[in-house]
This record gives C-alpha cells, structure tokens and sequence, in this order.
C-alpha cells in the first residue's frame, strides 16, 4: 500500500472511530499507523502512567531494547532538591524506565549524572533527587560521574565550536542511550530539557559557557548516541531555574514526550513550556528562535524542529 | 595487682575508641562522621577546644571537659592524657609498633633482635625539663590571651594530631579509594564509588606539615614514648600544675622498694626515680602501666590515697632540686592566672567584636593574584572574621567535614599566626546550601553550632559582578552558569540585548549569602567576572521575594498569538 492510499484510509477509519478514540483539532495530523511512531506526546496523565501508555505506542521498549543490552539512562540529577521541586527528572518514572528495560531482557542498566555538586557533593544529589533509590529499586545501578579521572577524551568531528570533549565513559560504553531530562526553565539556555541535558555528560562545563554554550550543545549532540529521549514535563520549573526557587512556580503540567528524535523532542517541549507558561502567567513564553541550540543542532542533521515531518500521535489521558 | 591491671585494661579501652571514633571523623571521606553521635562525642571531649569554646562563649557549660579534666587531674592525676588525647594515644600506638620487631617469634632470638631492643631502650627515668615545659605553657598562655589560637594549635596535641591524620592519613586513604575505583571502573564494575575532588587531593603545605609532625612524633615516641608530653605539651604543662597535688597517686613503698628499676622500665612518662623511690606525678600521664605489670618483686608500688607511714617520700621531697622548688611555688600562681584570665576573657567575650561604626564591614583580608574586591570569607557560624581566627585551632576537623573541599588550610591567607588556619577557596568549591558539616564540627567555638534553615540566611560575603569581564558581554553569548548557581535567587538575569535573547547577570546584594556558587561556577578567567566579598562580621540575608524582580517577562513580551490547536486538544502544536 503507498503512503497516500493508506493515509486516505487510515483517515477514514478515524473518522469512523472518531467519537471513541476523541480526534484532535484540523491541524493535528492522524500518525501512520504502518510504520512505527517517531514522537508521541502525552498529556494528563501520573507520569508513570503516561509513559507505559507511550511506549506501548511505540512500539513497546523492546522496540529499543533487545536482550542482553547495557542500557544507560540519563535523567537530569543536577540539583541538591526534592521531586517536588521540579529541578531534578521525576524519580517514579527513572524508576519506571530502568525496570521497563530490565524486563525486555537487558543485561544491565545504568543510571548517571555529572551533577551540579562540587567536590565530592555530588552524592547527596543521586540521593536528594530520589532517583538512587528507584534506580536501585528497580534493578538498575547508580554510577558516579564526579571524578575527572574517570572522563576520557572524544573528538567531536561535526562540532563547530567544540571539536574534542572529556567524555563519560557510560555515553560510549552502552548498546541503548536513553535520555531522560527535566523540562524546566534555565537562566541561561532559557530552557533546558533533552539537548540541554548532555551537559551532564562531560566533564568541563565551564569551557561551554566561555565558548557559546548553545552552539556546545548543539555540537555534542552530532556525536552523543541516542537511542530514546524521553521527556519528563509532569512537573514544569517556569522561573529561577535550573536551580529554582519558590514552589509556586512549578506547575504540575502533565506532559510527556518520548521520541527517537531529540532535536523533535526539545521542540514538543518548548512549545508545552510557552503555553504552560502563558495559562499561569509566569515565566517567559519563549518562542524556538530564542532557543538557540535547536537551530544549530538541526543544522548539523541532529534532527528536526518541524514536527509535521515525523510520525507523531498525541494521546491525552485526561 | 589484679585491681590495677582492671584499670589499665579501662584506659586501653577508652583511649582505643577515643583514637578510632577521632582517625574516623578525620578519615572519613563520605563527611557522614560529623553526623554520628559516638563520634561527635569523642570530639567534645578534648581538652584544649573546651577552653577555647569556654572564651568563645563565656558558656561553663561549653568549657564543662576542661573544667572537668582540670578538677580530674587534682583528684586522679593526669586522666586527659592517657584517656582521650589523641596525640598521646598515637605515640602510645607508635611507641609499641617500635617495640614490635624485636618481640617477633621469628626473629626473637637473633642478632638482630637483639640490636633493635638495645637502640629503642626500655624508658628509664629523666629529669623534669622544667624551664621548657611551662615556658611552653607561658607562650600558650599568651598567646590564647592574644588572640592567636591558631599558633597553639601547633603546640597542642588534639590540634596536631588533626593536622597529621588530615595532612597525610586522609589523601593517602582517598587516593587509593580512587586508585582501586578507577581499576574497577575501567572494567565496567561499578561496586566502588570515588570520592569526588576538585584540585589537587591536598595542599602541599598541609602534607608536609602533618608529614613532619608525624615522622617528628614517630621517632620521639619511638625512642622516648611520651617526651612530648612533658616537654613540648602545654596541655601536659598545665595539667601538671594540678595532678603535682593530686589525692591519687602512684606511690612506691619505699621501705619495700628494692630499686629494682623494674617499674621504671614501664613509665612511659620516665617519671619514675626508682632510685629514691619517687614518683612525679606532675608528669605521670596516668597509664597505669606500672602498676599493672605486676612485676614489682615486693608489691611495692601501687596506685591510690597518701598512707600515713610515709615520711620518707616527704623527707624526699625537700631534696628536690631548685629548679622544682621554683617551679612549684611560680606554677601553682600560673595557673590561678590562667584560671583568672579565661574568666576574664570569658566575660569579655559578648562584647569582644568591636565593630568601628565608621569603617565598612569587610573583610580585612584580600587574596593575591586574584581582584582587589576579592575578600576572604570567615565560615557560617563562625560570627565573624575575628571570632573565628581568635578560637580557631586549625584542628581540620571541618575542613574534613567539608562536602566540597572549600574549607582548606591555608598557608598566610590569613596572616603568618593564621598558618593552617581554614579559609574558603571557592576555586574548590563553594558552600552547600543544606550542609552545616563545619558549625557541627568545630569543637572550639570558632563555628558555632547552627541550624540548617538558620544557615540559608546567614550572609557570610556579598557577590560582586564586574560587568566589563562577563562572557554576555566580552564574547555576546548566554552563560548565566552564576544565576543557575545561585541557591537563593540572588542573581536575577535582566535583558541585555533583548533582539538577540541576550541576558546579563544582576546581583541583590541583600539577598545574597556569600555562598560563592557563582565564583565557583563562573568561566572567566584570570580573573572571574563574579567574585565574593567577605564580610567582617556575618549578616542575615532576606529572603528573595518577587516583587524583588527587576524583570517581569509576561508584561515585558507581547501576548503570544493563540494557540494553534483546536480547544480540545491539550497539546500546543
């Protein structure tokens, strides 16, 4: 069947279970049903929930995860805060990940972060933000990511600004790549959610920010495998982040996103996050344009910020 | 004699745990040491913090052991010494490591042995130096009087032996936790975690110094056990002033005495004249080894009470040289003036910040090489700059309670009396927001005890933005790494170049603590473009409010067109 037949048929099957299956509004276009979803965006439901519901719309983790795989996972653990607070990826769904892939067979999970702590602080984050405790629950391992010795040098043949990186060993040293940030604001990258979060990745940060920050991030991804980015916005910081401040300022929005395209993925959340922004007039409202990794990080063919392009489904489970 | 033997095995027992719950706070890189009651415990018990904690506080309360240990030594003897000092316990420990060789069943019977046992002797008894130990206890009195805690902290023993365990013991045990981490890591086995450090694992100066003063203690113990004590220690100087007239004493019988010299050979102190039947108890530091060796051929040596039949000793007494005839009657009166002058300077401790009204409250002491406006830090809690470097004796129990490895000994930061005194060098890190290690640490008052919430408001320096050296400025990209930072929304990013979504950093001086995450943090270089300003004497921050925002972006950016999807469908694209 080509892809115009199908489309016309596929159309009118939703139309015919249009009041069963509640169709979105004119613009959002029907997924390809044949061919395997590259981005599913989720609204409305616990965040557990909604990720067993959007894997199983990709094709469940087994799409990703074969037997016998090391799987790295992620999250953002940059901050010495509570789940609560919004500044670190929700721990339940971490969890829920980590045993998901033990479950499809694979041979280990491992779980790290470059945090935001100094010295040899870095501990109390893996353990403030909840996520040592569901990694470990869950079968997974934690694995530390604070001792420059343990970084090894990568060339970054695409990079514009950043041409080498120190490394963690974990971005090379798996079969599956999944990440898994926080959306959330950040002074300086405005936002930050799946590109944004491979600055946990190596080790010299500040070197990014004294040579354009943005077009690093952009770079790093050209290079940095992924396998899954899996978007974590149940609860959105709209102001004083990464860090944050008062709780008032942190909506509990429901949204998730899971996509094979990272660069997809970081549009998806923009988005939610300006509209989330504008309903609680609080924060800014950014538009992609202020967002100045995406563009260079969907030049370089990392991926792509127009999302008419991929084989999406929204699913609201509200 | 059984009864003796009982109390010595009560000494081992207690100086053991002391020494192991003390190496643990010091040790301890996981910084969970500080948390633990036992080990808290064996910090407070020491003699010379405790004074120091008195001055701070004029508190009887926070000066309880040195009151203690003074009346103990009156009653008993010398009990700080051989119970709970580290530093003698350590050159206890040394001292029967240097006799180990020699008592090896392999090599007992050789040549070798033999030429070991002759060159470490067994202790035999010494004159008292007299002129030198309470010279050096003069000195530590002056020098508590002026203020200079961190010089008696090379003197006194539970400080050097924090020097040594933090200068050599801590960073040989952390690098090989990061050695065998590393090997295991390599091969995907991730069962030990390393311990995180920023820089260097430690300062040179501070190995070195607790290098020399372990290999200093090494041989002095080796070859003379406890010579330290009684010649060098003002701690064991001014305990003597007491113990001298203790109840309880060891005491020879001397109608029995048979000067044998086999207790003698036990004195580790060498306080024992076996040739005229006396025992010093000025110097006795009260390890009750000879008497429960029980190897006194007539039982005639023994711990306890004066018995009435002994003229002799006290005939004995009156031949004693000049120089402890002088000593006697000087040091008794040295002591009532020390006691005088803690009293005073307790007293006088509310109102010893003298704040000149006119001045800036800043601190006084710039850091070379780095900006002008740059100032050292005294820790949360520690008051002020002054309180701090006058309690402080450079102990390190906080800087190895530190997550971060921001409090580090400093070399003349703080002046030349300051040597080894902690500063924060936010080049290492910078303070956790939730940690209150050092306040829990420090057992001589410089850090007073604080809670966590009562510690996020104290303002300890303020932040200084330069906005010419900014990379927002200098290259026209985003960093903000200083208000990404900042655990208490002092640094607010305010519109730069709004056409290009450029945003520069702007400081609230009043809401700012002085934690450093934004020096720390900030990629600029020679010179950061945020630098913290120590205060002379701590403030308290105020809280971030909003309507402290310069910025408000939802009125400053027009409305944003409506959403495009239909009204039931939740997702903005």
């Amino acid at each position: 069947m080509k892809r115009r037949e199908f489309l016309g048929t596929a159309a009118v099957a939703a139309a015919s279970v249009g009041t069963l299956t509640r169709a979105f509004g004119a613009e959002a276009k029907a997924p390809d049903s044949a061919k395997p979803l590259d981005l599913v965006a989720l609204y409305g439901g616990e965040a557990v929930a909604m990720y067993e519901r959007g894997i199983a719309e990709m094709g469940g983790i087994g799409r990703f995860v074969k037997k016998g795989d090391v799987v790295v996972v992620k999250p953002n653990i940059g901050w010495d805060k509570t789940p609560e607070t919004g500044a670190n990826t929700n721990p339940e769904l971490v969890g829920a990940v980590v045993a998901d892939c033990m479950k499809a067979g694979a041979k280990e999970v491992l779980c790290f972060d470059h945090t935001c702590g100094p010295g040899n602080d870095w501990d109390s984050r893996y353990k403030m933000s909840g996520i040592r405790d569901a990694v470990e629950k869950a079968g997974g391992k934690m694995v530390a990511g604070n001792t420059e010795s343990m970084y090894v040098d990568q060339d970054i043949p695409k990079g514009v600004s950043l041409k080498h990186a120190k490394v963690h060993p974990l971005t090379k040293q798996c079969d599956v790549f999944i990440n898994m940030p926080v959306l959330k604001h950040h002074s300086g990258a405005k936002i930050t959610a799946a590109l944004k979060n491979y600055m946990g990745c190596i080790w010299d940060r500040r070197w990014w920010h004294q040579n354009d920050m943005p077009q690093c991030i952009a770079d790093y991804s050209t290079w940095q495998k992924t396998t899954l980015t899996i978007v974590d916005a149940y609860r959105v910081m709209l102001t004083d982040g990464p860090r944050g401040g008062d709780l008032s300022s942190v909506i509990t929005a429901k949204y998730q996103i899971i996509s094979t395209d990272i660069v997809a993925a970081d549009t998806a959340a923009v988005q939610i996050f300006a509209s989330v922004a504008k309903q609680n007039g609080k924060g800014e409202a950014y538009e992609l344009a202020d967002i100045k990794y995406l563009q260079p990080a969907e030049k370089l063919g990392v991926g792509t910020t127009d999302l008419s392009k991929l084989n999406m489904k929204r699913v609201s489970l509200a | 004699m059984k009864g003796f033997a009982l109390l010595k095995g009560v000494r081992v027992l207690t100086a053991l745990a002391v020494f192991c719950l003390l190496a643990f706070v010091f040790l301890d890189f996981k910084e969970a040491a500080i948390s633990n009651w036992a080990a808290h415990a064996a910090l407070s018990t020491q003699f010379a913090p405790s004074l120091l904690r008195l001055l701070a506080t004029g508190s009887l309360v926070m000066g309880a052991v040195f009151i203690l240990f003074t009346l103990l030594a009156l009653i008993f003897g010398r009990a700080y010494c051989s119970f709970v000092c580290p530093f003698g316990i350590l050159m206890d420990v040394l001292h029967r490591l240097s006799r180990l060789p020699a008592r090896l069943p392999l090599l007992k019977k050789t040549n070798f042995a033999k030429g070991w046992g002759n060159f470490f002797k067994k202790p035999a008894y010494a004159a008292p130096k007299n002129y030198l130990r309470y010279g050096v206890l003069a000195v530590a009195v002056l020098l508590i009087a002026f203020g200079a805690a961190g010089l008696l902290g090379l003197l006194e023993p539970y400080s050097l032996f924090g020097k040594t365990m933090t200068g050599v013991f801590r960073p040989a045990l952390i690098a090989t936790v990061n050695t065998l981490s590393g090997w295991l890591y390599a091969r995907d086995i991730y069962w030990l975690d390393p311990v995180g450090v920023e820089g260097s694992l430690v300062t040179a100066h501070a190995f070195l110094f607790g290098l020399f003063v372990f290999v200093g203690i090494a041989i002095a113990a080796s070859l003379r056990a406890r010579v330290f004590c009684n010649t060098l220690c003002p701690v064991g100087a001014f305990l003597s002033v007491f113990s001298r007239y203790s109840l309880f004493k060891i005491r020879i019988d001397k109608s029995a005495c048979i000067g044998c010299k086999k207790c003698e050979r036990q004195c580790k102190a060498q306080c024992i004249d076996s040739q005229n039947a006396a025992v010093d108890a000025s110097r006795c530091v009260l390890c009750f080894n000879c008497v429960a060796a029980a190897d006194c051929p007539r039982d005639g040596i023994r711990y306890g009470l004066k018995k009435r039949a002994q003229k002799p000793v006290a005939e004995q007494k009156k031949s004693r040289s000049a120089a402890a005839l002088l000593d006697r009657r000087a040091f008794s009166k040295a002591g009532v003036g020390l006691a005088g002058l803690a009293c005073a300077r307790a007293l006088g401790a509310d109102g010893a910040l003298p704040m000149d009204e006119a001045t800036q409250n800043v601190s006084p002491y710039p850091l070379k090489g780095t900006r002008p406006d740059k100032r050292l830090c005294s820790p949360p809690g520690s008051l002020s700059v002054e309180n701090f470097l006058e309690h402080c004796t450079a102990c390190q129990a906080c800087t190895s309670s530190c997550p971060t490895g921001l409090l580090r000994p400093s070399l003349t930061q703080w002046g030349l009396a300051g040597f080894m005194q902690p500063m924060l060098d936010f080049g290492r890190g910078f303070c956790v927001h939730e940690c209150v290690n050092c306040a829990r640490a420090c057992p001589t008052g410089a850090i007073l005890p604080l809670g966590v919430e009562e510690k996020k408001r104290v303002k300890i320096g303020t932040a200084r933005f330069e906005q010419k050296l900014c990379v927002v400025v200098t290259d026209g990209t985003d960093c903000a790494a200083c208000a990404e930072h900042c655990p208490v929304q002092a640094i607010e990013m305010l519109p730069y170049k709004p056409e290009q979504s450029l945003y520069i950093p702007h400081v609230h001086t009043s809401v700012c603590i002085g934690c450093g995450a934004c020096e720390h943090i900030c990629p600029v270089r020679p010179h950061q473009a945020i630098v913290i300003q120590g205060l002379a004497k701590h403030e308290t921050a105020q809280p971030f409010t909003d309507d402290m925002r310069l910025f408000k972006p939802q009125t400053a950016k027009p409305a944003a067109p409506a959403q495009p999807g239909a009204a039931d469908n939740p997702f903005p694209f």
